[in-house]
């Protein structure tokens, strides 16, 4: 008789730590449940915010250096017999721009036509550079295209175009008119 | 009767110690949970706190820009002789004065070596704040016409 009654309780204490185990795993998933309802939506808030804060920022970069003087620079025309200097002086970077699409477009549609734009080229990269990567710690890619003529410009010498830009970015967009011609100009930043 | 009453007396003093393991789990599983949600709720106190610093931080950079007492003539370009000659009370009344928050504006040209601050010193570093820091570039005008690229820099923490 005494023996029933003790197999009786060791049953009962099994079924004891079942119970016991059940209700730490019915407790775990509500604990994973209540993580996920209450932190989801924080997380996506916090992604949001991220964004907004680049963008924040690639708009800044952006209106800086668009404004931004560029002191001394020019190109080489190489189109005569002899090379010669164009100088420019106190020249925004917008302006910069639009100069450099201009005699470029020039170049590809008058064959006889020959400039080197590299200094300009270099000159407008620096101010970007200056702007995004020295005071915003931000890689950078400044695209900017009118007509057939194309300007790719970035801290990272392996991108060449939009394809090469990670998918985790910020970008601004600008649009410079030349005449009545719209040259498409965008800001990419990135970490 | 008697062995009845002992045999019920057995099963008590059973059951008890066999049922400690179970206790010790319950109690485990519900300081995990407690401490879960502790944390959870902890974390999300956090976020909103620093999300709304971030949100005073973009806030008071947007004033900054606007403010017209050390714009140049254009927007986004700061003067350097205009930042050098206001008084620090003027911007804190107008722009830096918020009730549960201090805030720091700073204002840097590295080519000329100029620099202004505005607004509370900021906390040590070894102080238990969070503070919330945007740094932008902002064009800037020297005395002799030249514009040069500066930096903004905008602190908010909490009182």
């Amino acid at each position: 008789m005494g023996r029933l009654i003790l197999n009786r309780d060791s049953d009962q204490g099994v079924l004891s730590i079942v119970d016991g185990m059940m209700f730490a795993v019915l407790m775990v998933l509500a604990t994973l449940l209540i993580f996920q309802v209450m932190g989801s939506p924080l997380t996506e808030e916090r992604e949001l915010r991220s964004s907004e804060i680049r963008r924040e920022v690639v708009q800044d970069i952006q209106r800086t250096a668009l404004i931004s003087t560029i002191q001394d620079t020019g190109f080489i025309n190489e189109s005569g017999p002899e090379d010669s200097n164009v100088i420019y002086e106190n020249i925004t970077v917008e302006e910069a721009i639009k100069e450099y699409h201009h005699f470029d477009h020039k170049e590809d549609i008058d064959e006889d036509l020959s400039y080197d734009l590299s200094r300009l080229e270099n000159d407008i990269e620096d101010i970007y550079r200056k702007c995004a990567l020295e005071v915003s710690k931000y890689n950078f890619a400044v695209i900017s295209s009118y007509r057939e003529s194309d300007l790719v410009l970035s801290n990272i010498q392996e991108i060449n175009g939009e394809e090469d830009l990670p998918n985790d970015r910020g970008a601004s967009s600008s649009t410079l008119m030349i005449g009545e011609q719209q040259v498409d100009l965008t800001l990419h930043i990135w970490r | 009767m008697r062995r009845n009453s002992l045999a019920r007396q057995k099963d008590g003093v059973g059951g008890f110690f066999l049922d400690i393991p179970l206790f010790i789990l319950v109690l485990v599983v519900l300081t995990i949970f407690t401490t879960s949600l502790y944390h959870l709720s902890d974390s999300n106190r956090k976020e909103e706190t620093r999300m709304e610093l971030e949100d005073k931080t973009i806030g008071l950079k947007n004033d900054i820009q606007d403010y017209e007492k050390i714009l140049f003539e254009r927007e986004n370009t700061f003067s350097i002789e205009k930042l050098e000659r206001i008084e620090d009370e003027t911007i804190e009344e107008e722009l830096l004065s918020h009730e549960n928050y201090r805030s720091n504006v700073s204002f840097q040209d590295h080519e000329r070596g100029f620099e202004r601050s505005f607004g509370t010193d900021l906390p040590e570093e070894n102080a238990e704040r969070k503070i919330s820091a945007y740094t932008a570039p902002v064009s800037m005008i020297c005395p002799n016409g030249v514009d040069e690229i500066g930096t903004i820099e905008v602190r908010v923490w909490e009182d």
